[in-house]
């Protein structure tokens, strides 16, 4: 990377004026920061030591909303759900991007260009309209997947009606539309490791899957961890694919919490209880995140 | 030996890749399947019985009269183009100042940009809406395009790419006397246009997918864009919709972004939008 | 913008009191013989200001907007420069959310003429002073209207809100289904007859024919329980007082959870989640027999499965023969924004007075719909339903009168489950508790077990 600042050799009047450019140039985003963040999080914050349903005055309950999440089993519930959906797409996302983007990039396989088109399909198709494609296809009446299952002579299975499996067709819909992304990015790394590495190690007689792991790997450690980041907070905040594909049912089996959140806000309208719950994933996002951005800085300085 | 057995290798991995596209591709493929599907006596999923029930186009036809389509679609166009637009050049500047500029508060400022990344906007879904009535905004396009009119992650990924931009160049303008804006709009812009078209796709497919907060922003349907209007056509309290028509209309939802990536692929886009994340 | 509300303020001041002194001289447009006391009609000369007389509702409004504009139109209304607006929102709970959002930004002018809502919204809405009390409006026509009719509009004693529909819990039956395994539809005018005849189709048809249908998801405690079983066994989940929880101790919650869980541990419920292609399509196969659930049923019947014209017929729904009644009904109405400079208040006050009263209109609208395979409501006032017009055969239902048997069914109802402040958040916990159960995670003891429990720990009380 190049030298990243300007040159300091500048005459010092000039530089004085053209000291207000770059908060002018940055100053939109903090504005926006201001009003659409900051403030409806101070509010929100204060919000979450209130009883309101919006139309009632407002009473200060203290920290009853608090006391109340530990021990709403929904709450939990709902957390569990969303740590399943964050690990399933930890385990099948990155490994898959790893394994599809590495794919592209070996000579060996056909029309590289053609496959490399239609796995990004998914991406670009929205969540809410793939969630209805799926719905239909998990269907248990007459769905899709179950027609194969009984070709197969595989009895028909309740997906998205039973509390043991509603929570997968969710799961498979994350991970086919959040996976072509990443095999991009990680697609572009790999196109960016140095080929005399792979040279050398192929004189060494390294087989493939030792090339990967010693060579490959390592040298897009840092796109890894990108990638691995930004699905975690993207995972955390899973809502469109089990509001559209079982609306968090049965009972409370493949609820996420964003989700909880909403309906506790917008069908049971306790809009106090619902910043509570919005905060408690903040704070389980903080503490995530700090770990990574310790570990990004340990990795850096290495 | 060693020849056929590195063939056999070969033909797994290109037998794995075609299991992989046809699993990206076979939903998608459903979908025309059945938006052409007479509704009349349920629907089929068995290929020989799709074929034999014939075609039919009334389908699309009855999603324009269930919902207000093209003005949906409209709206859709409008809150996807002028977004990506307006984002883009935010980003690129704010990018630009982050990349090029040397300022008291800096780095605390953009450690700051990168720590709002962390914290998800749903957490303050009630006061945002609230913020959104008393601007007027509730049912206004303007909801959805200003707030994300800068966002944290474009700055972060034009702060990347300007970086590696000589600053030779900027100086030299800068001696030839042109102003910092100028600078901006006629140096910088047309040296980054790749990070520009990879950002401006992914905000365009990010925008036009987007789902939640339009649902909670308009709430009138004929403000409404076209995933919220379409993922709302399977049940309200007063209509059921048969599965071909909803197809139908998630077909239209999908099929203009869909075409417009399949055709401009010939310019590289999926690889220019993976460019942009390096470094 | 002062000006414009005295404006306001004055042409409602003047209107109202035309529209006390004058009803008497000025004869309706459209009295009929059936309806002798007619409905308010605005007279001519003072017509209302020129604008937009805006509704937030939900389910289908366009159906309702056609009569509102029919109203406007006539000669003597006064509103023919009015222009009626239905916003239509997905559900009660989204109508709600727009008025709370509203008042929460304090942007009360963007609030509507009226909303379309629940008893449950209105007791939170009136409670805070946002619904016009309308009782000495509508008093002088409560008679006309069935018994019973204000009940669940009414809150501590003041009218907040007009019906325009009370639609009872009746039973669908595909008749070709009785007539091929020759029983007589008329054992389910019991709940053990109906169970007996989900037993004998069973076993008649090998397992192929399930008696009625189960909902995975939320439904299943709103149609099944909430207006049905639940009401109709006399069951509570509250003490009298509203500040306990009695669900899990009361007989009559008892014999509803039994009861269903009897018809769905027997096999005899499809499930399928209720208004989506796979109920339909089980039901054009001829796998479910009845539909135990609301009037509306019959438009979702027309549209859904009109290839089945002639295949269905109604009836009151079975009945527990210790109670006697059946379930309760589900109740559509309007309320009254309370906005002071809505110049537009007591017109639509008048229309909706004149949607449940006039016999002509009401009729020739009705027609109208039926034709395009649209939803009606079926009336509420004693006057329109004594019209032969309300007890005509139906094509569909194979020329026996669907409209009959909903009047019929008008006569058996239970009252609805009283609501409490609380209802909301317990419809949310029972329904989550119950769909475990469909789901068969757990039995029917665990269910009411955790639903006791759980009513009782989020929400606080003993």
């Amino acid at each position: 990377m190049k030298q990243n600042h300007a040159p300091p050799a500048a005459p010092r009047k000039w530089r004085r004026k053209k000291l207000i450019y770059p908060y002018l140039f940055i100053a939109p985003f903090y504005l926006l920061f201001l009003v659409f963040q900051l403030y409806p999080m101070i509010w929100s914050l204060v919000l979450s030591f209130y009883k309101w349903n919006g139309i009632s005055p407002q009473t200060f309950v203290g920290l009853k909303n608090y006391q109340r999440v530990l021990t709403d089993q929904m709450f939990w519930e709902s957390m569990t759900n969303t740590l399943w959906y964050l690990a399933a797409n930890l385990i099948f996302i990155l490994p898959l991007s790893v394994l599809l983007g590495q794919l592209l990039c070996t000579k060996a396989v056909r029309a590289r260009k053609l496959h490399k088109t239609i796995q990004i399909l998914p991406y670009i198709t929205s969540t809410a309209a793939a969630g209805l494609i799926f719905s239909m296809l998990f269907d248990a009446n007459i769905g899709v997947v179950n027609g194969m299952l009984g070709a197969l002579g595989i009895d028909a299975l309740p997906w998205l009606t039973s509390v043991e499996l509603s929570k997968i067709p969710v799961m498979i819909l994350s991970i086919w539309r959040n996976t072509p992304w990443y095999m991009l990015i990680v697609m572009s790394a790999i196109l960016g490791v140095d080929a005399n590495l792979h040279e050398a190690a192929v004189m060494d007689g390294a087989n493939a899957l030792q090339r990967m792991v010693r060579i490959t790997l390592p040298s897009i450690r840092s796109v890894l961890l990108f990638s691995l980041i930004n699905l975690t907070i993207d995972s955390a905040r899973i809502f469109t694919e089990p509001y559209i594909l079982t609306k968090g049912g049965p009972g409370a089996s493949s609820l996420s919490v964003v989700q909880y959140l909403y309906t506790t806000a917008f069908d049971s309208f306790q809009l106090g209880y619902a910043s509570t719950i919005g905060y408690m994933l903040t704070l389980v996002l903080l503490v995530v995140s700090i770990g990574y951005f310790i570990s990004l800085r340990r990795q850096s300085e290495e | 030996m060693e020849r056929r057995k590195k063939r056999a290798a070969n033909l797994a991995l290109n037998l794995f890749m075609a299991l992989f596209s046809a699993i990206a591709l076979f939903p998608l493929c459903w979908v025309f399947l059945t938006a052409f599907q007479p509704t009349g006596q349920g629907v089929s999923f068995v290929l020989p019985d799709i074929l034999a029930k014939g075609f039919t186009l009334e389908n699309f036809t009855r999603v324009s009269e269930l919902i207000p389509l093209w003005q949906n679609f409209w709206n859709s166009v409008v809150v996807s183009v002028v977004g990506t637009v307006l984002t883009l050049f935010f980003c690129a500047l704010a990018g630009y100042a982050f990349a090029k500029f040397r300022f008291p508060g800096r780095d605390p400022l953009f450690l700051l940009l990168l720590f709002t990344m962390v914290i998800p906007q749903e957490v303050c879904i009630v006061p945002l809406f609230v913020v959104m009535r008393k601007l007027g905004w509730i049912d206004s396009m303007l909801s959805l395009i200003i707030p994300r009119a800068a966002t944290a992650v474009g700055i972060f990924y034009m702060r990347q790419y300007i970086s590696q931009y000589p600053t030779e160049i900027i100086e030299q303008a800068r001696i030839d006397g042109c102003r910092e804006f100028g600078i901006f709009c006629r140096i910088v812009v047309p040296g980054i246009t790749p990070a520009l078209a990879s950002w401006g796709a992914i905000s365009l497919i990010a925008r036009w997918n987007d789902f939640m907060l339009p649902m909670i922003f308009l709430r009138n349907p004929q403000k409404q864009t076209l995933m919220v209007a379409i993922s709302q056509l399977p049940v309200s309290d007063g209509l059921s919709t048969p599965w071909p028509v909803v197809m139908a209309g998630i077909a239209i939802a999908t099929v203009p972004l869909l075409a417009a990536f399949v055709i401009l692929q010939k310019y590289d886009i999926a690889d220019l939008m993976a460019g942009s994340t390096k470094g | 913008m002062k000006r414009t509300l005295a404006l306001g303020l004055a042409c409602v001041l003047g209107l109202s009191l035309l529209l006390t002194g004058c009803t008497q001289d000025n004869p309706p447009a459209n009295t009929t013989p059936a309806a002798p006391s007619g409905a308010p009609s605005q007279t001519g000369g003072t017509d209302y200001p020129a604008g937009k007389m805006t509704f937030w509702t939900y389910g289908m409004p366009e159906y309702m907007r056609r009569y509102f504009d029919g109203y406007a139109k006539r000669e003597g209304s006064g509103a023919q420069s009015v222009e009626v607006e239905m916003v239509n929102y997905s559900g009660e709970a989204e109508v709600r959310q727009q008025v709370m959002m509203s008042l929460t930004a304090g942007s009360t002018a963007d609030l509507p003429t009226a909303i379309s809502t629940f008893p449950v919204s209105m007791q939170v809405l009136a409670e805070n002073g946002l619904l016009k009390d309308i009782t000495d409006q509508v008093t002088p026509y409560l008679d006309q209207f069935i018994d019973g009719a204000f009940d669940q509009a009414t809150y501590n004693g003041r009218i907040y809100g007009i019906p325009y529909a009370l639609q009872p819990k009746m039973l669908f039956y595909n008749n070709d289904i009785f007539e091929e395994y020759e029983i007589d539809p008329g054992r389910m005018s019991t709940m053990d007859g109906y169970i007996e005849v989900g037993r004998e189709l069973l076993e008649k048809s090998g397992g192929a024919v399930k008696l009625s249908y189960v909902d995975p998801g939320s439904y299943t405690w709103r149609y099944w329980f909430r207006r049905g079983l639940m009401p109709q066994a006399g069951a509570k989940i509250w003490s009298d007082d509203g500040k306990s929880v009695v669900l899990d101790t009361d007989p009559g919650a008892r014999l509803a959870f039994d009861t269903f869980a009897e018809l769905f541990e027997g096999g005899m419920l499809y499930n399928a989640a209720t208004f989506q292609p796979a109920q339909y399509e089980a039901a054009r196969e001829g796998k479910i027999a009845t539909f135990y659930i609301e009037s509306f049923w019959d438009s979702y019947l027309r549209s859904n499965l009109a290839d089945m014209s002639g295949s269905w017929r109604s009836m009151p729904a079975p009945v527990f023969e210790q109670v006697g009644t059946a379930g309760a009904q589900a109740i559509g109405m309007y309320c009254v924004v309370n906005k002071e400079d809505d110049p537009y208040t007591d017109l639509f006050v008048d229309m909706m007075l004149d949607f449940n009263l006039n016999t002509e209109a009401r009729n020739s609208w009705s027609d109208e719909m039926l034709a395009e395979g649209l939803p009606t409501e079926h009336p509420i006032t004693k006057d329109l339903l004594a019209d032969p017009y309300w007890s005509q055969p139906s094509d569909y239902y194979g020329g026996e009168s669907y409209k009959q048997m909903v009047t019929l069914s008008y006569e058996n109802q239970s009252d609805n489950l009283p609501v409490t402040e609380n209802d909301a958040e317990a419809d949310t916990i029972i329904s989550s508790e119950l769909e475990k159960y469909v789901a068969g995670s757990q039995d029917m003891d665990a269910t009411i077990a955790n639903i006791g429990r759980l009513l009782r720990q989020n929400l606080g009380l003993s």
